[in-house]
């Protein structure tokens, strides 16, 4: 048993590390020890790699903060941690920002905690009782989505049809993202070109291009100067801040943890929603409670007995070779899960000092320009060069909003799409259309 | 709300030589003509380029990419070689549908299981693609080949198959090869077979699932008509004990035993009856849904009924064998859980052997006795040296022509050469006295008495036990026991009240 806490606490520490490096999702270190689980087997039975991997998602879940908001290379469900985290940043107090998500993280494991006594008994019956309703809710998120952005502009062009494209070019290039990824998202799910010995990382090319680069691309075009950063004693956050955050990030979070296909970036926008209007602190803490609670609670809903659940990457990786049957494991893998938290939380403490000072002698174009090296390199690595052309294509789409200045969560069409349309049953129809079939 | 704009840098500490006006040195940030000189900037990418290669990616990059996906065949993997790495990968697998399918109407919700060869694969199916499947009548069954597209999903102890399109399911419907009920082994799992012959039990051990025994005269064999055959095929019609029937189907294998399971309702055919009905829900088509190898005959023909074989040449070599024999009842007897009748055809004698359920089942019990003309189906088994025909159900037996009625005797002339005769008396009873086997009644019919002797597997099917006093014919075999002679009764069809 402590053996488990152990490859938990490994991991925990690798993620920690492997976190700063920007854009490197914890997915692709666990896929390449899925890749090789037959060879670590003797070493590593599946129920030690079920544990390493939830000591790597913990980890990763709260440090991936870091490069978000100090390399602006985030994944898609720390999308909404970059702006807010690079207001802090361009304040000198980017430390700041890294505390209060990483405070949200910990509400959010609290939470974690407080449900796993009742998690067996009644995320069954939500289960069933959603069932039925899983097409029409996503439909109403999609919807949301779409409807939620409002025309832009500065009301400066002239009067008639410029100035209602000025107002509307965002709004424009938001269905055109959600459009073009969604058709993206039909050729991955029917005749994906990444090989189909590597298909586990069938979306890793599509999630690189459309969130990473373009913000990377983003930081070389603007020719961001980082500020000094203040390593602050103590943070701006009062109580009630803390726990509006949390309670909202949490919601949106568990949303999208237990709802299919819905990511973290989709609960963190419907967190964000609930409380950015109200205070930019407990927007970022949302953030960090939002996305511990994705990844990590998602990864939890796979021990839970008598539910079956299979959601998030790495629970999808882990069920090729480990299921857990009984409450005595779900219990266990939740207390790992919470001393794996605190952990993480203490090491991003220091890891975001190093960072400052590694940004503080090296210079951010320099940075990006890595960042930029190291996502094309795993992209290759792990999907060949099929996974090299989904990647500029999903780039080109995920730049559109970048440039257009719409909301980029209307990228997450290359799941959505498909996936509602398949819902409701038309999905069959659209690629039989495209020829796909 | 939260809004999302480029990076702006705001504050002016710090601020790299880049983003101000090379000629008049004022913050520019990252437009490419100074507001305040207007002069151009130098060495700045113009977003407008960015702007292009982004659209010039999304759209030429993914018609290129939608093109060259359109080309690519669906990779063909088999169970051996799915992996954790494939999970989520749109393969193809074939091979054969084997054991039971899963189907929920409610949920519209099916699954199967195809052996490839290599291993087992578990194909699901939900929601508008099982409705398109049934609504096409291409719901596959077992002992179909298979060749199926879908998502591969890779579980710690199974591989398994989404099918996401019903456009991507090819089944070949293997052409039944006509095979003896009794001769099908495990060996034969997998085969698609046609067996012709008597229905002879008909039993369901527990809601949705039917289990029809097929004899022909190499032997039986289970048809087995699950839940899932009936929903989708429609339901089963009244099959009743000594039809004759055809059955395609698949053979599979239940605890080591082989059993036929058929596609569709319409596998069951009653011969010379009409074929059943196929499902309501299945819309007549043109063209069968499945492909068959080679068309089915579309009614199938009665086998012709082989004659009887001579008593003479019926051996203990032949034990388990099932034959059809015929001739008169010389002796007929009861034992304690039936009947043995003697039948003689001239050739040599063999005892029929009645277990008393068939025996009550006959349509006239009391005609099957000493002097009908019999005609028997049964198994042939050997017990103390003595070949025995057993029928198993009472379709196997044919009264040709009924017994005469046993002869009235008076009791007053019943004597020892006697013994072994089967006779019938009048009378009154005494009272009965039990006895650790049953009872012992004496009957008077005014010329004599003798003593019934009523065995306690008959005494306990009486219609009316004796009672003294009761006046009622009795029927039996003449015996004597210490120089008694008795009366003994059958079966309860020789106590008439």
């Amino acid at each position: 048993m402590w053996e488990l806490l152990g490859w938990a606490l490994v991991g925990t520490v690798a993620a920690s590390l492997l976190a700063l490096v920007p854009a490197l999702h914890i997915y692709n270190v666990a896929g390449f020890l899925i890749m090789f689980s037959a060879a670590l087997s003797p070493y590593l039975p599946p129920e030690s790699l079920a544990f390493l991997f939830l000591g790597l998602i913990t980890g990763y879940a709260m440090l991936n903060t870091i490069p978000s908001i100090f390399l602006s290379a985030p994944d898609d469900s720390s999308l909404f941690i970059v702006l807010p985290g690079q207001k802090y940043l361009l304040q000198r107090r980017g430390y700041e920002a890294v505390v209060l998500t990483g405070i949200g993280g910990l509400g959010g494991l609290l939470a974690l905690g407080l449900l796993t006594p009742f998690a067996s008994r009644f995320l069954p019956v939500i289960r069933e009782v959603l069932r039925a309703h899983m097409g029409w809710i996503l439909w109403t998120i999609i919807a949301y989505m779409l409807i939620s952005e409002w025309p832009k502009g500065t009301e400066r062009a002239p009067a008639g049809l410029r100035r209602w494209w000025e107002a509307w070019q965002s709004l424009t290039a938001g269905l055109i993202t959600f459009f073009l990824s969604g058709l993206l998202g039909f050729v991955l799910m029917y005749r994906s070109i990444v090989p189909v010995m590597v298909s586990y990382q069938n979306l890793l090319p599509a999630f690189v291009g459309l969130f990473a680069i373009p913000w990377v691309i983003q930081n070389l075009l603007a020719r961001v100067q980082l500020p000094e950063q203040h390593i602050a004693r103590n943070v701006d956050a009062p109580l009630m801040t803390i726990f509006q955050g949390t309670a909202a990030g949490v919601l949106g979070g568990l949303f999208a943890a237990f709802f299919p296909v819905v990511t973290g970036g989709i609960g963190g926008f419907l967190a964000g929603h609930a409380t950015a209007q109200r205070d930019e602190r407990a927007f970022v803490i949302s953030q960090g409670a939002s996305k511990i609670v994705y990844y990590v609670g998602g990864f939890l809903l796979f021990f839970v007995p008598g539910l079956h659940l299979t959601r998030g990457g790495m629970a999808w990786m882990v069920s090729t070779l480990y299921t857990s049957y009984t409450p005595e494991r779900y219990y266990w893998a939740t207390a790992v899960v919470m001393v794996c938290g605190v952990v993480a939380f203490l090491l991003s403490l220091g890891f975001t000092r190093v960072v400052i000072a590694l940004t503080r002698r090296v210079s951010y174009r320099v940075l990006s320009w890595g960042t930029l090296v190291v996502l094309v390199i795993v992209v290759f690595a792990m999907t060949g060069v099929g996974g090299l052309a989904i990647c500029a294509v999903a780039t080109g789409i995920g730049l559109i909003p970048v440039l257009w200045g719409s909301r980029r969560m209307n990228a997450m069409g290359v799941l959505l799409l498909p996936i509602a349309l398949n819902m409701i049953g038309a999905a069959e129809g659209v690629a039989g259309f495209l020829g796909l079939l | 709300m939260h809004t999302e704009h480029g990076t702006q840098v705001t504050d002016p500490a710090g601020l790299p030589q880049r983003a101000l006006c090379s000629s008049c040195g004022r913050f520019v940030g990252p437009y490419e003509t100074c507001p305040y000189c207007g002069a151009r900037q130098q060495g700045r990418l113009a977003v407008r380029v960015v702007k292009i290669v982004a659209v010039v990616l999304a759209t030429v990059g993914l018609l290129a990419l939608w093109w060259a996906a359109r080309q690519l065949p669906i990779p063909t993997v088999t169970a051996a070689e799915a992996q954790g790495t494939m999970n989520m990968a749109y393969v193809e697998v074939q091979g054969q549908v084997v054991g039971n399918r899963s189907y929920d109407p409610q949920s519209a919700y099916l699954a199967f299981r195809i052996d490839d060869g290599t291993g087992e694969i578990y194909i699901s199916a939900y929601r508008d693609v099982v409705l398109a499947l049934v609504a096409e009548g291409r719901v596959p069954a077992p002992g179909d080949e298979v060749t199926v597209a879908g998502t591969l999903r890779i579980r710690e102890d199974r591989v398994s198959l989404t099918l996401n399109v019903p456009e991507h399911l090819e089944i070949v419907r293997p052409t039944p090869i006509d095979v003896r009920a009794g001769t099908l082994t495990a060996l034969d799992a997998g085969l698609r077979v046609r067996v012709q012959g008597q229905v002879r039990d008909i039993f369901s051990p527990y809601e949705g699932l039917t289990l029809i025994t097929v004899r022909d005269d190499s032997g039986q064999v289970t048809v087995a008509v699950d839940q899932v055959v009936t929903q989708l095929t429609g339901a089963l019609p009244p099959l009743e004990i000594g039809q004759q029937v055809t059955v395609v189907g698949a053979v599979t294998v239940y605890r080591d035993t082989p059993q036929v399971v058929p596609a569709s309702v319409a596998d069951v055919q009653i011969v010379g009856g009409a074929p059943i009905a196929e499902a309501p829900e299945t819309p007549p088509t043109e063209e069968p849904p499945i492909a068959e190898e080679t068309p089915l005959p579309p009614t199938p023909t009665p086998t012709p009924t082989p004659a009887p074989r001579a008593l003479g040449s019926l051996s203990e070599e032949e034990v388990g064998a099932w034959v059809r024999v015929q001739g008169e009842i010389v002796v007929l007897e009861g034992f304690s859980a039936g009947v043995k009748a003697i039948l003689d055809d001239g050739s040599g004698q063999v005892t029929g052997l009645l277990w008393m359920n068939l025996y009550n089942d006959l349509p006239d019990p009391p005609a099957f006795d000493v002097g009908a003309e019999v005609l028997i189906e049964g198994e042939v088994g050997v017990y103390q040296g003595e070949l025995q025909v057993v029928p198993e159900i009472a379709a196997d037996v044919t009264l040709l022509s009924p017994a005469p009625p046993l002869p009235w005797v008076d009791l007053g002339s019943l004597t020892a050469a006697d013994v072994g005769r089967a006779v019938r008396v009048r009378g009154v009873l005494a009272p009965p006295e039990t006895f650790s086997a049953g009872q012992r009644v004496l009957i008077d019919d005014g010329t004599g008495t003798v003593l019934v002797i009523l065995w306690s597997n008959v005494l306990e099917e009486l219609p009316q036990p004796p009672e003294a006093g009761m006046i009622l014919e009795v029927a039996g075999m003449v015996g004597i026991y210490r120089d008694t002679l008795q009366l003994v009764p059958r079966t309860p069809w020789d106590w008439r009240p």
